[in-house]
C-alpha cells in the first residue's frame, strides 16, 4: 500500500500499462521511493521493470493508475518531470558516430548549459566515470562498460535529484560493475540523489538498495528492505551432499523429518528447516544413522528464496550471483557464525569437526575445484576457476570469451565434487556437453568439453581447491 | 536552465552534419551512385542525341540532370536511416528526455542533408563540366539549378524523416529507398517525354512528379530560361518540402506521444 506523504520522490498508485492486443505488462503497481533512497526494482526478464521505468520517466503514457515523480504528475507535468530526472535506459542510448565528449556537450547544451559550462561539466563527468582518455574517441568502438559509464555520465549532466537506472550493470565486467555501484552509492550518500534502479541481479539489489520491490508478471509480489524480506522467509536451508551416492535417499529420508525438500544441485539433498535451530539435531540424526557425507552447509534465506516463496519459481539468471548462495566449502568460522543466529552455537564443535573431515577430503584432491580452459577461438588458452556466471561474448561478465557467435549466451557454472555443473539460463541455445545438449543442470567431469556457439571449453581437474587458477582470464 | 530554439537547433544541426560526414553508408549512395549512373548514361547513350527531336547534341549535358535528381532522391534513404537509427538505439529517447523542441529536431535533422547537398552540387557540377557539360542559362542558371536541387534535397530528406519516424526501422527505410529509383526511371530522365513511344510509359512519366523536377533542371542546362518548366519544377519541390515536413512533424508527434 502506498503511504500518503509528500516526502516521496517517486510514487505510483495502481499503475497499469496495457499494450494493444497484448498483455498487461504492468498490472496495478503500487510503490513509493523516499527522497535520497536507493530503490531496487528486482525481477526476471519480461516482468515489467522497464515498462514501469518508461512510464515513470514519461516516455510511455500509463493506461491506468497514476504516478508522480518529485511530486509532479508524469502525465500532466511531463516536461517538468523530465527536468528533474536523469535516466540511463536499459540499452545505452548513444550515437556510435559521435565521440564521448560530443555526447556530453550535446547533452549539456540541450539542458541549457552555456558553452563554457558545458565544457566544464563534460570534463568533470568524463573524469568521474574514467573516460577522460577516451573522450575524443567515437563511442562505436567503446566496450559495453565504457558505454554504460558514458550513459550514466550523460544522465547526471544537469544535476538531477532523481535518477532512474534501468539494468545499469547488465553486460558489465565485475570491476566496472563494482565501480558503478560505488558511484551510485556515493550519489545517494553524498548528494542525496534518489535512485530508482531496476535489476535482475540479486546481488545488486542486496548490495545497493535500501529497499527492494520484487516484480513478477506486472505485479509487485514483495517489497521491503532486503533484510526484512529475507527475514519474512525466516527459515534457512541445509544442504547435504552424501559421500556415497547410494545413500542419498536415506539421507533425504532423515532430513525430511526437519522440513520440506527444496531445489538442490544433483546428488545433493536440500531441506528448508521448519525450525531454524534444528541444525544440531540434523547433524546428530545423520550421525546416529552412520551416514557419511561429503559436506554440509547451512544457507540463510536469499532474495531468490523470497522470489521462490512469492511466485513459486526461482528467479532465473540471478540466483548464481547471490552473495548468499555461497560455495559449499567455506571457513568453519563463517559457517558457525552464520549458523549462530539459528541457534546452533552450542553445536559449533560438532560442525567444526564435520567440516574438518570435509576439508581433509578436499585437500587430498577428492573435492578439488576444476577450471575451464578455452580450447579455440580468439580467447583460446584462457582459463578460470568456476563458481559464478559464465557469459560468452564481448560484453561478458566473470569469464569473457571473444566469440561473437556466442555473444550474450550465458550459463550458471558452479563447482561440484571435482567437476562442474552447467545450467542453461535460457538464452544459451546450442550449449552441449560431450555431445549432449543441456536442458537442465548437467554435470561436466574433468576431461569433458562444453561447446557454446563455436567455442569449446574443456573442464580440467585441479589438485587443490584454493589453487592459483582462479585468477581472471587474461 | 532552458535552452532556446536557436541553441538547440545549432547543437542538433552540428550533430547531424558530423554524423552525416562520418558515415560512409550515407556518403557513398549520395555521391558515387549518381556519378556512376551519369557516366553510364552519358557514355553509353551518345547515339541517342542523333534521334530526331532530341533536345541537345551534348549527352554529358543532357545526362547531368540524372546525377542531380538521383542525388536528391538518395536523401530519402540517408536521412531516414539516420533518424531510424536514433530510434533503434534509443538516442531519440535520450533527446526527448531533455527540454528538446520537436521543431529543432526536425530542422536540424535536415542540416546534414543540406551540407551533403552542397557537396553534391560542387561534385556534380565539377565532374559534369570536366566531362563536357555546359549550362545554357549561364552562371545565373547554375544558381537556379542549385536552388531547385537543394529544395529537392530538403524535400526528399524530410520524406526520409517521415519514413524513419513512422517505421522506426532503418531496414524499413532502406527497403523503401530503392523505390525512389523506380520513380526516377519511370520519369523523363533517360528520354525526353516527346521521345517516349510507349503510351503507358508516356502516361506514367507525365503523372510522375519527378519528371517535372527533371525537366525543370534540364531546361536550364539545355534551353536556357523555360519559364513553364521552371515553374512546374519549383511547384513540385516546394510542394514536396511542405508536404514532407508536415508529414514528418505529424510522425514525430505520434512517435513521441509523450506526456
Amino acid at each position: 500500500m502506498v503511504e500518503e506523504t509528500t516526502e516521496h520522490a517517486i510514487e505510483a498508485q495502481e499503475l497499469v500499462r496495457q499494450f494493444k492486443n497484448g498483455p498487461r505488462a504492468v498490472d496495478g503497481v503500487n510503490l513509493y521511493v523516499a527522497t535520497g533512497e536507493i530503490y531496487g526494482f528486482l525481477g526476471p526478464n519480461g516482468a515489467g521493470k522497464s515498462t514501469t521505468v518508461r512510464m515513470l520517466v514519461t516516455l510511455l503514457p500509463p493506461t491506468g493508475g497514476r504516478a508522480t515523480v518529485g511530486g509532479l504528475d508524469v502525465v500532466r507535468d511531463g516536461p517538468k518531470v523530465r527536468r528533474i530526472i536523469g535516466v540511463a535506459l536499459q540499452e545505452a542510448a548513444l550515437d556510435p558516430l559521435l565521440t564521448a565528449r560530443e555526447h556530453m556537450l550535446l547533452q549539456a547544451g540541450m539542458n541549457g548549459f552555456s558553452r563554457r559550462d558545458s565544457k566544464k561539466r563534460a570534463n568533470e563527468l568524463l573524469e568521474r566515470v574514467a573516460l577522460t582518455g577516451a573522450a575524443d574517441r567515437k563511442v562505436g568502438g567503446f566496450s559495453g562498460g565504457m558505454k554504460r559509464r558514458l550513459d550514466l555520465a550523460m544522465a547526471l549532466v544537469h544535476h538531477p535529484p532523481i535518477l532512474f537506472l534501468d539494468e545499469p550493470t547488465t553486460g558489465l565486467d565485475p570491476k566496472s560493475r563494482s565501480a558503478l555501484w560505488d558511484e551510485v552509492a556515493r550519489l545517494a550518500r553524498e548528494e542525496n540523489v534518489t535512485v530508482f534502479l531496476t535489476t535482475q541481479y540479486l546481488e545488486e539489489a542486496d548490495v545497493l538498495a535500501d529497499r527492494v520491490g520484487i516484480i513478477d508478471s506486472g505485479h509487485i509480489v514483495a517489497e521491503g528492505t532486503p533484510e526484512s524480506l529475507k527475514a519474512e522467509i525466516g527459515r534457512p536451508t541445509v544442504e547435504v551432499h552424501p559421500a556415497r551416492p547410494e545413500e542419498r535417499d536415506r539421507i533425504a529420508s532423515v532430513l525430511s523429518r526437519f522440513g520440506e525438500e527444496s531445489a538442490a544441485p544433483p546428488e545433493t539433498v536440500a531441506v528448508r528447516l521448519e525450525n531454524a535451530g534444528a541444525l544440531a539435531d540434523v547433524v546428530r540424526a545423520l550421525d546416529a544413522q552412520r551416514l557419511e557425507i561429503d559436506n554440509l552447509s547451512l544457507r540463510a534465506p536469499t532474495l531468490d528464496d523470497v522470489f521462490l516463496e512469492k511466485t513459486g519459481r526461482p528467479l532465473e539468471t540471478a540466483d548464481e550471483e547471490s552473495p548468499d548462495a555461497e560455495p559449499v566449502l567455506e571457513s568453519e568460522e563463517a559457517v558457525v557464525a552464520r549458523a549462530a543466529p539459528f541457534g546452533v552455537s552450542a553445536t559449533s564443535v560438532a560442525v567444526k569437526e564435520w567440516l574438518s573431515e570435509v576439508r581433509g577430503a578436499a585437500s587430498s584432491g577428492a573435492a578439488g575445484v576444476p577450471v575451464l580452459v578455452v580450447q579455440d577461438g580468439p580467447s583460446a588458452g584462457n582459463r578460470v576457476a568456476v563458481g559464478g556466471r559464465l557469459i560468452l561474448g564481448r560484453e561478458g561478465v566473470d569469464f569473457v570469451i571473444e566469440d561473437p557467435e556466442a555473444s550474450r549466451k550465458h550459463a550458471a557454472v558452479y563447482p561440484h565434487e571435482g567437476s562442474v555443473v552447467v545450467q542453461d539460463l535460457g538464452s544459451m541455445n546450442g550449449t552441449w556437453i560431450n555431445g549432449h545438449r543441456i536442458t537442465q543442470p548437467t554435470r561436466a567431469d574433468p576431461g569433458h568439453t562444453i561447446t557454446i556457439g563455436k567455442t569449446s571449453i574443456e573442464v580440467q581437474a585441479m589438485a587443490r581447491p584454493d589453487g592459483d587458477e582462479g585468477a581472471p582470464p587474461a | 536552465m532552458k535552452s532556446g530554439f536557436g541553441r538547440q537547433f545549432g547543437l542538433l544541426a552540428r550533430r547531424s552534419v558530423a554524423r552525416t560526414l562520418r558515415d560512409p553508408g550515407t556518403i557513398a549512395p549520395a555521391l558515387l551512385i549518381p556519378l556512376l549512373l551519369y557516366f553510364v548514361i552519358a557514355a553509353g547513350l551518345t547515339k541517342a542525341t542523333s534521334l530526331p527531336g532530341f533536345p541537345t547534341k551534348s549527352m554529358p549535358t543532357f545526362a547531368l540532370t540524372l546525377a542531380f535528381v538521383n542525388g536528391a532522391l538518395s536523401m530519402v534513404g540517408s536521412t531516414g536511416a539516420a533518424i531510424a537509427s536514433d530510434i533503434e538505439t534509443n538516442f531519440l529517447d535520450r533527446l526527448v528526455l531533455t527540454p528538446m523542441r520537436g521543431a529543432a529536431l526536425l530542422f536540424a535533422g535536415l542540416a546534414g542533408t543540406i551540407v551533403l547537398g552542397l557537396i553534391q552540387l560542387g561534385l556534380f557540377f565539377g565532374v559534369g563540366f570536366a566531362y563536357g557539360a555546359h549550362i545554357e542559362a549561364g552562371w545565373e542558371g547554375a544558381l537556379v539549378i542549385a536552388a531547385m536541387f537543394l529544395l529537392a534535397d530538403i524535400g526528399f530528406g524530410a520524406l526520409g524523416l517521415f519514413l524513419g519516424l513512422r517505421t522506426g526501422s532503418g531496414q524499413a527505410v532502406q527497403g523503401v529507398a530503392p523505390m525512389m529509383l523506380v520513380f526516377l526511371f519511370l520519369s523523363s530522365v533517360i528520354f525526353p517525354r516527346n521521345l517516349i513511344s510507349a503510351d503507358w510509359f508516356y502516361w506514367i512519366a507525365t503523372v510522375n512528379p519527378v519528371s517535372y523536377l527533371v525537366e525543370g533542371i534540364r531546361s536550364v542546362f539545355i534551353f536556357g530560361w523555360d519559364k513553364q518548366a521552371l515553374l512546374y519544377g519549383f511547384i513540385f519541390v516546394v510542394a514536396l518540402v511542405v508536404l514532407s515536413l508536415l508529414s514528418a512533424s505529424a510522425a514525430l508527434r505520434s512517435r513521441l506521444a509523450r506526456a
